[in-house]
């Protein structure tokens, strides 16, 4: 202990629909992390200041708030790098706040579900058979898109998720790309139905923010634009099929 | 799967290409008819010539390649217009911004069309 910094924290009660911003001056390590500084407000100065975290090492995507306007994952963002302070946290964006830091996460889930995020399969082998091998090749098309930890930074940093509501959105749309690309998988049709609607991706302006906040450098906006890609191939193909199909 | 009921596929795909044409296209041609013969480099000044200028816009495939160019390029400008619109969080309905834009850019293709058939 040493130094001392100021957070300036949002607060909010949902019982009486109130928030404000209040300071704690705190004596910090320079180790510490954003959400050192939090878990220590909550442990020595006010218990009843509510966030969310789970891992501390970014890989939960718990901890994902707004910090001196930007978004960030508190577990990975040292304090020091924000000094002399003070450092102002706030809920992610584009979200109902719950209380104080922590955001409601219904509709992510909701739409996260939407885009079927699993292996998708016409008729599920037998366990006899073994697995579903795949060559080295094959998994690099998609690895980078599995590295999403949910933190939904990239839903806050958008900005057509802060006025389209039910746009599905960056993190939920890369997963359903990384899906699509999977060898092993066979739903990409079914995929595609959701992510080529008008919620999905050509709601996205290609702003990019989503892919500067990412933490894991998962580039949601480059997942979008290769998912635009195979879009208009389906677009177009759809039409040569069914006047194929009329004969 | 029904994608037919969104064409949005089909604008994106004037704007994908129109944004590649632009990129590589127009430079090129705003370097070779303004650029160059302001900096007065002879080959493009010589170039540039009313009769030279003239004998070269007569030819089908030059018309052509510019007619593409220009039309592309606008499509791709209009869906970029619309788009900006949207992040600029500009209080207009979508769907009027997306006709109107997608529009001015059809008209301007059949100008150029009439524009360069008249030549």
């Amino acid at each position: 202990m040493g130094s001392k910094v100021t957070f300036e924290v949002f607060r909010f009660d949902s019982e009486t629909e109130e928030s404000s911003y209040q300071d704690f001056e705190m004596e910090y390590e320079d180790e510490w992390v954003i959400l050192d500084g939090l878990n220590y407000i909550k442990g020595f100065i006010d218990g009843s200041l509510s966030h969310r975290w789970s891992c501390r090492m970014g890989v939960c995507g718990s901890c994902g708030m707004i910090v001196n306007g930007y978004p960030t994952l508190t577990c990975s963002t040292f304090i020091r790098d924000y000094l002399p302070g003070p450092i102002r946290v706030e809920p992610l964006t584009n979200f109902k706040v719950e209380r104080d830091l922590i955001v409601n996460l219904d509709d992510f889930l909701r739409k996260l579900q939407q885009i079927s995020p699993w292996i998708v399969r016409d008729e599920e082998r037998a366990i006899e058979h073994g697995e579903y091998l795949q060559t080295p090749a094959e998994l690099a098309t998609f690895k980078q898109f599995t590295l999403c930890i949910n933190c939904m930074l990239c839903y806050s940093a958008c900005p057509v998720v802060s006025h389209e509501l039910n746009f599905i959105g960056p993190a939920v749309l890369t997963l359903g790309h990384r899906y699509n690309l999977d060898s092993r998988d066979q739903g990409a049709d079914m995929r595609l139905d959701e992510m080529l609607s008008s919620d999905g991706i050509w709601s996205c302006t290609f702003v990019g923010e989503c892919s500067q906040v990412c933490p894991k450098h998962v580039d949601p906006a480059g997942a979008i634009q290769q998912s635009k890609v195979s879009g208009v191939m389906a677009y177009f193909k759809s039409f040569v099929m069914s006047s194929g199909s009329r004969e | 799967m029904n994608i037919k009921g969104s064409h949005e596929a089909f604008w994106w795909s004037l704007f994908s290409v129109g944004g590649v044409v632009s990129a590589m296209v127009v430079p090129v041609l705003v370097f070779a008819t303004i650029v160059g013969p302001g900096l007065g480099w002879d080959v493009f000044a010589d170039a540039m010539r009313y009769d030279r200028l003239s004998r070269l816009l007569g030819n089908q495939l030059v018309k052509m390649g510019l007619f593409v160019v220009i039309a592309l390029s606008l499509f791709h400008a209009f869906h970029r217009i619309r788009h900006l619109i949207t992040d600029l969080h500009v209080p207009v309905p979508g769907m009027p911004v997306a006709a109107l834009s997608y529009l001015l850019a059809i008209v301007g293709t059949v100008v150029a069309a009439i524009v360069l058939w008249l030549m």
